[in-house]
């Protein structure tokens, strides 16, 4: 019998200690199946962020090293340009990527970095309980914002994808999600491609995945595609904005 | 002996870096710093460095992590607020015992402050490296000359103990111009990719470097904090024993003592000079490495023969006057001269203060 699905081989034999309907492991799985797809498994250097992937490394097989929250870009420049042969993936949360690390993130962009950010929006904080992100949807309610997010007080959620997709050096910037099989799969196009172009042609690309975080948006696991499609993919519009 | 060149202290510094194996830098312009930004720009693409102007001194410090990680021999640079942003760094560098070196071409005030040299992050680098009470070394030069003598060591401290070097130089040591041995070229060993915190150039086996030792012997993180920590200390306290170094100058006879590091001690000689001429018998003792502290030539102080001490500093309040006077043998008069916001120390003043001492008054 032909083996047509199997775990990857680049994840651990460790579980994922994520909450129910968390779309962190299904990202991890992805780069898990790209890394042995490009034969990168033992060249593949994840960069952490803080947040619900900070503790990751046990997960997967990549060499990893951390960073303060919001300094991965940073940390991953100095790194990949010593050290210009590893391919990197920073893997950060909407809050590390365009809050506390915005500068470093525009401009790890604008210089066009040699890695592949891969930004994890699930519109809240998740390892701190569920406060205010710079994605949270107007009108959600976090703990911080606990009548909903008001435009008066917040203004609006940062579409990062869109900021990073107005520079020049950025060579591949889209949006994806992991609510549905169709979408998972296009996700794993995305990130492949993105570090395909990164081997290849020594690019910077930036992959935002719509990520689920049920537990914060006190919701059921069930509900997700549900509440996705209503209230997240109408603000933050799916499909390649750059490359 | 090698010929002396005529160099200024920034641009010397940044040179005997290169030679010491430095490839990269990162930094973002900051009076009176920008020179050792300007001249790396240029410099290290000279031999295949890698050279960063970057968007804040937050991420100039962050990139020095990633640069260690991967092999290379690491500098920053900054000065007043910047070093104040760079702390966050300081932290993850000191707890994940990334090697590197960090310059602090220090100015005057807090704040925006002033240009002109100061001595007043003597506290703030010498206590804790950012939050969490870590420490790395900390040298004081006080002299162009020593600055390169400092700087062309720093990374084998680093690599040997694993640990960030901090140097702090100011505004005056940076820009006056002085003869340096402007030093030949260390020749750097491939194994360096192989050290335990690098992440290897090709493909390696799984490495995880954390910024923080959570690994150890014990099944809880607050445990292997707590372990860890403790090992970091008694290598701290090691440098007591192995890492200290300091100038006594004049002390055989001295009945008088001053005792500054950096600037305010350079200043002080020209007033031992005069003293000196005057038939005032005073010496100086000068810490250079100032974490370590140089504990012992102080604690051997002798109240039987020393009539006064007078600690030289430019900073206000005083910040390491503290240190030098829980070192100190009570009996012994002690008091200080102090300046800061860029009003660097006075020969005059210093002889005053003496001569008061001397005086009785």
């Amino acid at each position: 019998m032909d083996v047509v699905y199997k775990r990857s081989g680049a994840l651990s034999d460790v579980s994922t200690t994520y909450c129910p309907g968390c779309s962190h492991g299904t990202a991890f799985k992805l780069i898990a199946e790209i890394s042995e797809e490009l034969d990168i498994v033992n060249k593949l250097v994840f960069a952490t962020p803080i947040g619900c992937t900070t503790f990751s490394a046990p997960f997967h097989k990549f060499s990893t090293f951390m960073s303060a929250h919001g300094r991965a870009p940073a940390n991953a420049t100095g790194f990949k340009r010593c050290n210009p042969k590893r391919p990197v993936i920073v893997y950060q949360g909407d809050g590390d990527c365009a809050a506390i690390g915005t500068g470093e993130s525009i401009h790890a962009a604008a210089r066009g970095e040699a890695f592949t950010v891969v930004m994890a929006n699930n519109q809240v904080y998740g390892m701190t309980g569920g406060q205010m992100a710079p994605t949270t949807l107007t009108g959600q309610k976090t703990t911080t914002t606990p009548n909903g997010r008001s435009v008066e007080a917040c203004g609006y959620p940062i579409r990062m994808a869109e900021q990073i997709a107005q520079l020049e050096a950025p060579r591949f910037v889209t949006r994806q999600s992991l609510h549905t099989p169709k979408n998972i799969l296009q996700a794993k196009a995305a990130i492949k491609k993105a570090l395909e172009l990164q081997i290849n042609e020594e690019a910077y690309s930036f992959v935002e995945l719509l990520c689920a975080c049920p537990t914060n948006w006190a919701i059921e696991p069930s509900g997700i595609k549900e509440y996705m499609e209503k209230n997240v993919i109408p603000y933050f519009p799916l499909g390649d904005l750059k490359g | 002996m090698a010929k002396k060149e005529m160099w200024k202290g920034n641009e010397a510094m940044s040179e005997v870096a290169l030679r010491a194996g430095c490839r990269f830098f990162s930094g973002y312009p900051i009076t009176p710093q920008t020179p050792i930004t300007e001249y790396l720009a240029w410099r290290l693409a000279e031999v295949d460095g890698v050279f960063i102007q970057a968007e804040s001194e937050l991420a100039a410090a962050t990139m020095l992590l990633g640069a260690s990680i991967a092999g290379a021999r690491a500098l920053t640079a900054t000065a007043g607020p910047g070093l104040s942003l760079m702390t966050e760094s300081l932290s993850c560098l000191a707890s994940g015992r990334l090697p590197a070196v960090i310059v602090d071409v220090q100015r005057g005030g807090a704040a925006t402050g002033n240009l002109q040299g100061a001595q007043s992050d003597y506290n703030m680098v010498t206590k804790t490296l950012g939050h969490g009470g870590l420490k790395g070394l900390v040298y004081g030069p006080s002299t162009v000359e020593e600055l390169c003598d400092i700087i062309y060591d720093a990374w084998d401290k680093a690599e040997k103990y694993r640990t960030p070097v901090f140097i702090l130089s100011d505004a005056s040591l940076g820009q006056m111009m002085e003869p340096v041995d402007i030093k030949p070229f260390k020749q750097l060993d491939e194994s360096r990719f192989d050290l335990p915190y690098v992440i290897g150039r090709e493909e390696s086996e799984k490495k995880v470097i954390q910024d923080t030792p959570y690994a150890g012997p014990y099944s809880t993180m607050s445990e292997n904090l707590d372990y860890n920590y403790r090992k970091y200390n008694e290598m701290y306290e090691q440098w007591k024993e192995d890492e200290v170094l300091y100038e006594e100058y004049m002390m055989d006879d001295a009945e008088y003592v001053i005792i500054g590091w950096g600037m305010a001690a350079r200043i002080s000689k020209s007033a031992i000079r005069n003293l000196r001429k005057k038939g005032i018998k005073v010496g100086m003792i000068r810490p250079i490495s100032l974490f370590p502290f140089p504990e012992k030539p102080l604690n051997a102080l002798d109240a039987k023969k020393i009539k006064g001490i007078l600690v030289v500093e430019m900073a206000i309040p005083a910040l390491f006057y503290h240190d030098v006077k829980a070192q100190v043998d009570k009996n012994i008069p002690i008091k200080a001269n102090l300046h800061c916001g860029g009003y660097l120390s006075q020969v005059d003043e210093i002889e005053e203060d003496i001569l008061k001492m001397a005086g009785g008054k």
